[in-house]
């Protein structure tokens, strides 16, 4: 009798730590942080580095106080991108053609047992290959849906491999589990339901279905239902279009002066751009974010006559809803600039008055192909130069933001 | 950076007798420690081919080599009547502010080679990015690193 397929997970054990490992092999066994876009804080580090209480998100001078031994590695998304694709090409090859890429070290799959072996012994070998053919250790799980593999995947790390395919196995884990090792569920949906003596995830996966919704919307209903065996979300081979989309983050520092906040914007929508050029999409609404040191973050929205993705367009939209978002003689320490109201061709929509502007199309095609060929940002618009600095590092080409395709980071 | 680290394995033995003291144990792995306030405080350079272990600098704020263990492009100019010359000196990992950070390749330095009392080198420097300034707490210069820019 064929064996109903179940969901494979697998997850990168401290992916970033071991992905500089595996091209660096001296570090393995030793404490070692990966420190992120500004050098201040710790974004991710391996085992022998948690064991001395390092956190993730803890300041770079906390973290050597605890850990002097530690080793400190600069980020470098462009090798974790690679060794991530490896992965989700090698499990895509051998194990599973229905792969989705939830984030950059995550994995969902449809799952058959190897010819020969059991779920047990299956995801075992995933294991295994993974380290062999990438170097990274991933632990590797097989449960009846998504949620149910990710949460005992959780049970396994690191470098673990479990397959829960009978039910007194499953409600045994479940048992062990707190209700807020469920993704989605954090103190705030944990406190509504404690006092329904909902504490462990068996007690919620065996709660009633229409006071978990009631609770919890129909979101945690969706869990519930995952819980109990229900696949809910299918395996998602290719993502879903986006809704929005984004670009910004940290201004290396704490920004007062309004050129240097202009220097960054131009940046921004430089990177948002490209990113509408990459879906194909124009928004009708742009809106940009800044958060402050000193004062409430602020932002202001802006919608655009015609969803466009030109550079003066957008800048123009951009340069008032910075004007919106901008609190004078306040520091500022990160932006965002949102696209939203997305429109995909042939949705889009030309201004009755506005002939097509040849001469900026034509610039906006030949910035695209010079940095294509050449490098990103070789070209960019003289206005960036008020952020300069931050160009000086090529590391800073490239964000975890900028890998495609995954759902989430 | 005031120090240095490399792994045990990719330092000749011999080397190491002239400078006891230098082998340190980080979670279990052996590495050899070069630090600015070791006495006498050393790096290891490639030098004709093979590792050799040259003076760090100058310690001597009254003597003729320039003072402290290292140098700008600019003040490298300066030292041109000591026919200064291009070294790498290796390492796995930099030392600053007590973090240590992982170096890819090497540091570039300076060797001035017919000086009184046998090679120095220097570490050439540069104002540091906003990222090791973050990373140190606010050292103002960084070395200049081969093929790799923190």
């Amino acid at each position: 009798m064929k064996t109903p397929p179940l969901v494979g997970f697998g997850d990168a054990d401290s992916f970033y730590a071991s992905a500089e490992a595996v091209r660096r092999p001296w570090l393995a066994g030793l404490p070692v942080g990966v420190l992120g876009n500004q050098g201040a804080c710790v974004i991710a580090r391996n085992y022998p580095m948690k064991r001395y209480g390092v956190k993730v998100g803890q300041p770079v001078w906390e973290a050597k106080e605890l850990c002097p031994d530690g080793v400190y590695v600069k980020r470098d998304f462009r090798w974790y991108e690679t060794l991530s694709r490896r992965m989700l090409e090698e499990v895509r090859a051998n194990f599973g053609p229905r792969v989705e890429y939830f984030s950059v070290d995550e994995f969902f799959w449809e799952g058959e047992p190897v010819r020969g072996l059991s779920w047990q012994q299956t995801a075992e070998a995933v294991r295994g290959h993974i380290k062999a053919a990438v170097g990274v250790p991933m632990t590797v799980a097989y449960a009846r849906t998504r949620t149910l593999a990710k949460l005992f995947a959780d049970t396994a790390k690191p470098f673990g491999a479990v397959a829960v395919t009978d039910p007194d196995h499953e409600r045994e884990l479940l048992a062990k589990l707190p209700v807020t090792e469920i993704a989605g569920i954090g103190a705030r949906r944990a406190a509504k339901l404690e006092p329904y003596g909902i504490k462990t995830c068996l007690d919620f996966a065996r709660a009633n279905g229409p006071l978990v919704k009631r609770l919890l919307t129909a979101f945690g209903q969706d869990l519930w239902l995952e819980l109990n065996g229900v696949r809910v979300t299918p395996i998602r081979t290719a993502r879903t279009p986006h809704k929005m989309l984004a670009r910004g983050g940290s201004l290396a520092g704490k920004v007062t002066d309004v050129w240097t906040l202009y220097g960054w914007l131009v940046r921004n929508v430089e990177r948002l751009i490209e990113e509408l050029h990459f879906h194909d999409v124009r928004p009708g609404v742009l809106t940009v974010a800044l958060s402050y040191n000193d004062a409430p973050a602020g932002s202001g929205s802006v919608r655009l006559t015609v969803p466009s993705d030109q550079f003066d367009v957008i800048l123009d939209a951009a340069k008032l809803g910075l004007q919106r978002a901008w609190r004078v003689r306040k520091t500022a320490t990160h932006m965002h600039l949102i696209a939203s109201e997305l429109v995909a061709r042939p949705g889009w929509r030309t201004s009755l008055f506005d002939p097509p502007d040849r001469t900026a199309e034509a610039v906006a095609r030949v910035k695209r192909e010079i940095n294509e060929t050449f490098g990103r940002f070789k070209l960019r618009s003289g206005a960036t130069l008020f952020a300069n600095d931050f160009y000086q590092d090529p590391a800073n080409e490239y964000d975890v933001c900028d890998i495609r395709g995954k759902f989430c980071f | 950076m005031t120090g240095i680290a490399l792994p045990l394995s990719e330092v000749p033995l011999d080397l190491l007798d002239a400078v006891p003291g230098r082998v340190y144990d980080r979670s279990g792995q052996r590495e050899v420690q070069f630090h600015w306030w070791h006495t006498p405080a050393v790096l290891p350079v490639q030098w004709c081919g093979r590792l050799r272990l040259f003076r760090w600098g100058s310690k001597h704020r009254r003597g003729r080599l320039p003072y402290g263990g290292w140098v700008t492009e600019d003040q490298v100019r300066q030292l041109a009547g000591g026919r200064p010359e291009p070294v790498m000196i290796p390492a796995n990992l930099g030392h600053c502010r007590g973090t240590w950070f992982v170096i890819s390749a090497g540091v570039r330095g300076v060797v001035l080679p017919d000086v009184p009392g046998g090679p120095v080198v220097y570490v050439l420097v540069r104002p540091s990015t906003n990222y090791y300034r973050n990373m140190t707490e606010q050292e103002p210069l960084m070395p200049v690193l081969v093929d790799q820019v923190i």
